[in-house]
């Protein structure tokens, strides 16, 4: 299904990349399945990167650990669901742990996107993004947060359950998921006449557009960390 | 009234005849005190409920009060006292001493099923003598931290704030019980029937086998299936039906509900899980075995035979040892491949907090 990937991952105009990101892939019994992730370490709260990042490092041990035998009984959103809810949960108390013993305060976002066979789920906590690419461009789930801050944040404040979406990957469909920083001064036209399907072929291609659209951000004063993962489907 | 006499001294508070010690703890009723009897020094927990007279919390301690007077068993405490004033409801009950089961299944868990089991069926001895009283009563609340523990492992219930008693129906719509551990409907409706507390008892025992807590996000116990290799497959059964959605699945009381946990045998079931298992590859390496014999009997007066013989074992061998091997691993072989395994991030991988 997932034929090749590309991967955005730009400093900036900060000094270290708070963002983390992953993106890992298995084929199973029933079908191929990946992950994609993309966490922003909260631009602005302290250690921000090390909340995203192991965020990111406990996902990865969930999605080969954890997430095979709740699939091997058939997929299914609920049980999927309810796995992740319980990870992000232990993993929230514990940065608020961390974060209370330290006296700072650590955060950070979250966007996951599983794809099993022709279905996908989006999970969401923050203003990170996620489109799915065909003709036109389609935001997988609402943008959230405003000017005051996200709403739902992982380690920081009370646990929220992230935001979800699912549908079917048709034919021949992309996608991409980027932080709020690459986000902040492109635009989703400008993403798809880049990246649109027509546009791009193989990996070189989607490197090619991503680094232009991220030169792009640059140029017009975009100084947040920047990362994304474009996702070439069959 | 005499006996609500608040004074206070150098030694402590003291609310008619009896000097708060130290609090206990404090729930959606109300305080709970550890108390002295000034006379007779003998403690007593004390729980009290402010607010108006005929608030609801104050109206719940009198109705607690008087179910737990009905209910003359060693395994609930028994209440002493009970006196109001126009600010405050005290009851005094029996002090129970020990740990409370969520204490002890967080120290402990994953229990071992043996031991979960058979605390379940001390938990659902008591629930069955609730919903077997005359009146019924349905207690609503089943969750570890209303069980103490003691130290011989006998279990007591507390806080009977939320049980209702059975008036001809069930019929009370106010909505209660403990996100996680109460039945669907429960939190829906509020109507609810026995196999409510059979719900909550399922989400008890699936904390004990799996050290998951029902009542954190997703506020969901896990079922049968999500459960470890482990438990036997009867109480997974048994835990699934008892979270069934459909009440009708469930078992309808706590008798029902003890009854099924009898009829397991953990033990037992997990060495019969493994010898079936073993059986298939005992069964696979018979025919192995038989397969070469003949070859062997058909090839040994010919040149090649050793050579034959050899290559046809270890074509043989490779197949069955790839059909074994699936059955050996934890996820059965159902991941095949992994593939990418790609993690960017800048976090210092020697801050060595979490990983």
């Amino acid at each position: 299904m997932v034929l090749f990937y590309s991967l955005l991952y730009e400093k900036g105009g900060r000094e270290k990349n708070e963002d983390s990101i992953a993106l890992h892939r298995m084929e199973t019994r029933a079908g191929e399945l990946t992950m994609a992730l993309i966490c922003d370490g909260m631009g602005g709260e302290d250690k921000g990167e090390l909340a995203s990042g192991y965020l990111v490092e406990s996902l990865s041990v969930w999605f080969y650990d954890k997430l095979p035998p709740v699939l091997k009984n058939g997929f299914s959103r609920g049980r999927i669901r309810r796995c992740l809810q319980r990870q992000l949960f232990t993993v929230h108390e514990e940065l608020r742990r961390y974060a209370l013993e330290n006296r700072l305060r650590c955060g950070t976002t979250m966007t996951l996107l599983l794809i099993f066979n022709r279905r996908y789920l989006l999970f969401q906590s923050g203003d990170s993004m996620a489109y799915s690419l065909g003709r036109k461009i389609r935001a997988l789930a609402p943008r959230q947060g405003n000017e005051r801050g996200v709403d739902r944040c992982i380690g920081i404040g009370s646990f929220k359950a992230p935001h979800m979406s699912s549908g079917r990957a048709m034919k021949g469909m992309c996608f991409l998921l980027h932080s709020d920083g690459f986000g902040e001064k492109i635009k989703p036209k400008d993403m798809l006449n880049a990246l649109g399907r027509e546009r791009i072929r193989q990996r070189e291609d989607a490197d090619r557009a991503l680094r232009a659209l991220a030169k792009a951000g640059v140029r017009r004063g975009c100084t947040d960390n920047m990362s994304a993962i474009y996702l070439g489907c069959s | 009234m005499a006996e609500m006499d608040i004074k206070s001294d150098g030694s402590g508070i003291e609310i008619g005849r009896y000097r708060l010690i130290r609090k206990l703890g404090e729930g959606g009723m109300g305080a709970v005190w550890l108390a002295e009897h000034t006379q007779l020094h003998t403690r007593f927990a004390m729980k009290m409920a402010m607010g108006e007279k005929d608030g609801v919390l104050r109206r719940c301690l009198r109705t607690e009060a008087e179910r737990m007077k009905l209910l003359k068993d060693r395994r609930i405490p028994y209440p002493v006292d009970f006196f109001e004033d126009e600010d405050c409801s005290v009851l005094v009950m029996e002090y129970v001493e020990g740990i409370t089961l969520e204490e002890y299944i967080r120290r402990n868990a994953p229990l071992d099923e043996e031991e979960a089991l058979a605390l379940m069926k001390k938990l659902c001895d008591i629930v069955a003598f609730l919903h077997n009283c005359r009146p019924r009563i349905l207690y609503r609340d089943i969750k570890p931290s209303n069980f103490v523990i003691s130290g011989n492992k006998e279990l007591r219930l507390l806080d009977f704030g939320t049980a209702l008693t059975d008036n001809g129906a069930f019929k009370e719509s106010q909505i209660c019980g403990t996100r996680g551990y109460a039945a669907p409907e429960q939190l829906m409706k509020g109507a609810v029937r026995a196999d409510a507390d059979v719900y909550a008892m399922a989400a008890v025992y699936s904390y004990m086998l799996s050290a998951v807590d029902p009542a954190a996000p997703p506020f969901h116990p896990l079922c049968g299936e999500e459960l470890g290799r482990m438990v036997s497959r009867s109480s997974k059964k048994l835990i699934d039906a008892c979270l069934s959605a459909d009440a009708s699945k469930r078992p309808a009381n706590g008798t029902a509900l003890l009854e099924r946990l009898d009829k397991i045998k953990p033990g037992r079931e997990i060495l019969l899980n493994a010898a079936e298992e073993h059986m298939y590859q005992i069964l696979m390496w018979a025919q192995v075995a038989v397969l070469c014999m003949l070859l062997w009997l058909r090839h040994m007066n010919t040149p090649a035979a050793g050579a034959e013989l050899f290559a046809y074992s270890a074509a043989l061998l490779s197949l069955i040892w790839g059909m074994v091997r699936d059955e050996l691993f934890h996820d059965g072989g159902f991941v095949l491949q992994r593939s990418w395994n790609i993690i960017l991030t800048e976090k210092d991988s020697n801050s060595g907090y979490f990983i």
